[in-house]
């Protein structure tokens, strides 16, 4: 089973956050941190077809490429992500139009507001052991 | 019912009878000597019965002197001819006073011998001027009175015309101006002698508007329809002034256009506050979007923290033992409530800017000195990397502004150039300040930095925590800072850049 994770966020203690419970959960073990989401498609797109990462945790709201340019460049490369990423919104935007336009794509497989819980993890944990069977 | 027919027998049938009687005109049944044998109900009603009662000539008599005898000329040829027609004639109505009537005179011999003329007649108007009919004058005399009371007319008329205090234009239907009134020179500064024969469109328009505007005109009047339009014309002088102008064709007897006449009142106050107006809810509907923006990125920014601080008390909450992470949680929560408590700063001091709009007191300020005051506190940025400043003010220039203000604009307009210079080449900035009487104060800061593509960035440049360069730390407030001084001043800021050449700003302050 693929078991590599990508984290997309300019702020630090997200990543701490982040990375921290997805390990205690045991989601995944190879885990990548970003600041910028321009470096990340670089990375993922080089990884496709063959060894993308399970799952991405994408913030929204960044300087430079923000988590919609984000999901917009990936839209060529739709059909490879389909079944291998599962790509999920991680936003402290409390504001219903983001997550109305994260329904906009059908690669996005769940928004989540910050702080991720632990029980967000295990839902999502569910999810991905599931599609593997 | 009272039939005042001696003969023929016809007449007394009364299925003719309810005809004639039903008639709305005039009928009347002559004998060839011209006395009457019959009136319908509507020519009794006008000329009265008396004329039943003797027999003889007696419809003669009841005809203008002046018309009798071409009265008497059409009944004499009616008897030689089917259908005559009868002009215009004065008969004495039965109150006393004349009428006018014309109609035909119908020979009907050929059917009913002894009865020999049929008068079918309509009232009509008299003819040429009516005003001007009466009984009393004729001839020379009632020529003399016409032109009298025409001249008293017109002179009336041109005296209004003249010295109302509205402008008045008459032009031939090619819009050629023939005249205009005093009014018109009040207002626009020119005298019927520099107009005439000018269209409207060649000297009042102004430069833009004024085709299309004449164009306007055209298509409308061309239906020979009046038509009301406010309109800008310019002054001799050039000064832009507002008219309700209502233009009215003048038609001819065929129906086609000769003249137009344009009767223009000035409504420049009127437009002036309609404008301001205008501009004000202009400037109401920016503010609330403005403050609409800033609610919703100041609670994005809000949350931000507080979603971290919430998440680091999950995390120490969720600790199991021999962990050791409780160092990093701690400081990473330091690290979330003081962001927090910047978010919080910032608002105070984006509020305390905004609330000084109004009431904000100015000074003069010394460019110069406030320029010193910056680069006392950048001096040493700037020479970390080597950087240079290049200044252009006039000596001694002064103007007046709000230090505070102009410190905040210099300083971060200066501080972004250092802290986004590129590493390829040294920095170089150059700053000028001028002053002119027309624009007020202009400030141009342009270096040779990283520079940002404007295609991508530029909607969000000056927005509040908007940032464009990655691996520079930075909160995305400077360039918001910067805009909303220049704004609180009444100013203006513009931008130029193009990625990895530099960037420029214009602000211009005016007076």
């Amino acid at each position: 089973m693929n078991r590599k994770a990508f984290i997309i966020d300019d702020d630090q203690i997200c990543h701490f956050i982040t990375r921290h419970l997805i390990k205690s959960e045991d989601l995944a073990q190879e885990i990548t941190c970003f600041f910028e989401a321009q470096q990340a498609l670089d990375l993922l797109v080089a990884q496709l077809p063959e060894n993308p990462p399970a799952m991405i945790f994408l913030d929204l709201n960044m300087p430079y490429m923000n988590g919609w340019q984000f999901l917009d460049a990936l839209r060529p490369y739709e059909s490879q992500l389909r079944c291998k990423t599962r790509i999920f919104i991680l936003t402290s935007s409390v504001d219903a139009v983001d997550q109305e336009k994260s329904l906009e794509y059908p690669y996005v497989s769940g928004y989540f507001l910050k702080p991720l819980q632990t029980a967000d993890l295990k839902t999502l944990g569910k999810l991905i052991k599931q599609e593997s069977r | 019912v009272q039939r005042n027919l001696a003969s023929p027998a016809i007449f007394n049938s009364s299925f003719f009878a309810s005809i004639l009687e039903l008639s709305v005109d005039i009928l009347l049944v002559l004998e060839p000597s011209g006395g009457c044998q019959y009136l319908n109900n509507p020519a009794m009603a006008l000329l009265g019965g008396d004329l039943m009662e003797k027999e003889g000539a007696r419809l003669l008599t009841k005809v203008h002197p002046q018309d009798r005898s071409a009265f008497s000329q059409v009944l004499t040829q009616a008897l030689t001819q089917p259908k005559t027609a009868l002009p215009p004639c004065r008969l004495q109505t039965k109150q006393g006073p004349w009428c006018w009537l014309a109609g035909d005179v119908i020979n009907m011999s050929h059917d009913l011998p002894g009865l020999v003329l049929v008068l079918l007649l309509k009232k009509v108007a008299p003819p040429g001027e009516g005003a001007f009919q009466g009984n009393e004058a004729s001839g020379p005399e009632k020529k003399n009175a016409r032109k009298k009371i025409l001249q008293w007319e017109l002179e009336n008329l041109s005296l209004v015309a003249s010295k109302t205090t509205n402008g008045v234009i008459i032009t031939d239907n090619q819009y050629h101006i023939e005249w205009v009134n005093e009014g018109f020179t009040k207002h626009t500064g020119y005298t019927l002698d520099e107009v005439l024969g000018l269209r409207p469109e060649d000297f009042l328009y102004g430069q833009d508007a004024g085709r299309e505007t004449a164009d306007l005109y055209r298509k409308r009047l061309l239906h020979n329809l009046p038509l009301t339009l406010e309109i800008l014309n310019y002054t001799k002088k050039g000064d832009p002034l507002w008219f309700l102008t209502e233009v009215t064709p003048v038609l001819n007897e065929q129906g086609k256009t000769v003249k137009f006449i344009s009767i223009r009142t000035d409504i420049t106050e009127k437009k002036n506050r309609e404008s301001e107006l205008l501009s004000l809810t202009k400037d109401l509907c920016d503010q609330n979007r403005d403050l609409q923006q800033f609610t919703y990125i100041v609670s994005h920014n809000l949350r931000a923290p507080i979603a971290n601080a919430l998440g680091l008390a999950n995390l120490l909450a969720d600790l199991k033992p021999g962990e050791d992470l409780l160092p990093e949680i701690t400081k990473n929560m330091k690290t979330s409530i003081r962001q927090l408590d910047t978010v919080i700063k910032d608002i105070n001091l984006i509020l305390s800017i905004r609330d000084n709009k109004d009431t904000l007191a100015l000074e003069e300020v010394t460019f110069k000195t406030v320029f010193n005051q910056v680069m006392h506190n950048l001096s040493v940025s700037l020479l970390e990397c080597q950087g240079e400043i290049n200044l252009e003010v006039p000596e001694g220039y002064t103007f007046r502004s709000h230090k505070a203000y102009l410190f905040s604009i210099l300083h971060n307009l200066i501080s972004n150039a250092i802290k986004y210079r590129s590493p390829q080449r040294p920095l170089q900035i150059k700053l000028e300040c001028q002053g002119t009487p027309e624009r007020g104060t202009t400030i141009s800061c342009c270096d040779n930095g990283l520079g940002l593509n404007l295609e991508t960035a530029g909607k969000n440049l000056f927005k509040l925590y908007k940032r464009f360069h990655t691996g520079i730390p930075g909160r995305g407030i400077g360039l918001y800072l910067v805009k909303t001084h220049v704004e609180t001043l009444g100013g203006e800021i513009k931008v130029w850049s193009s990625p990895n050449k530099g960037a420029r700003f214009f602000i211009n302050l005016p007076e």
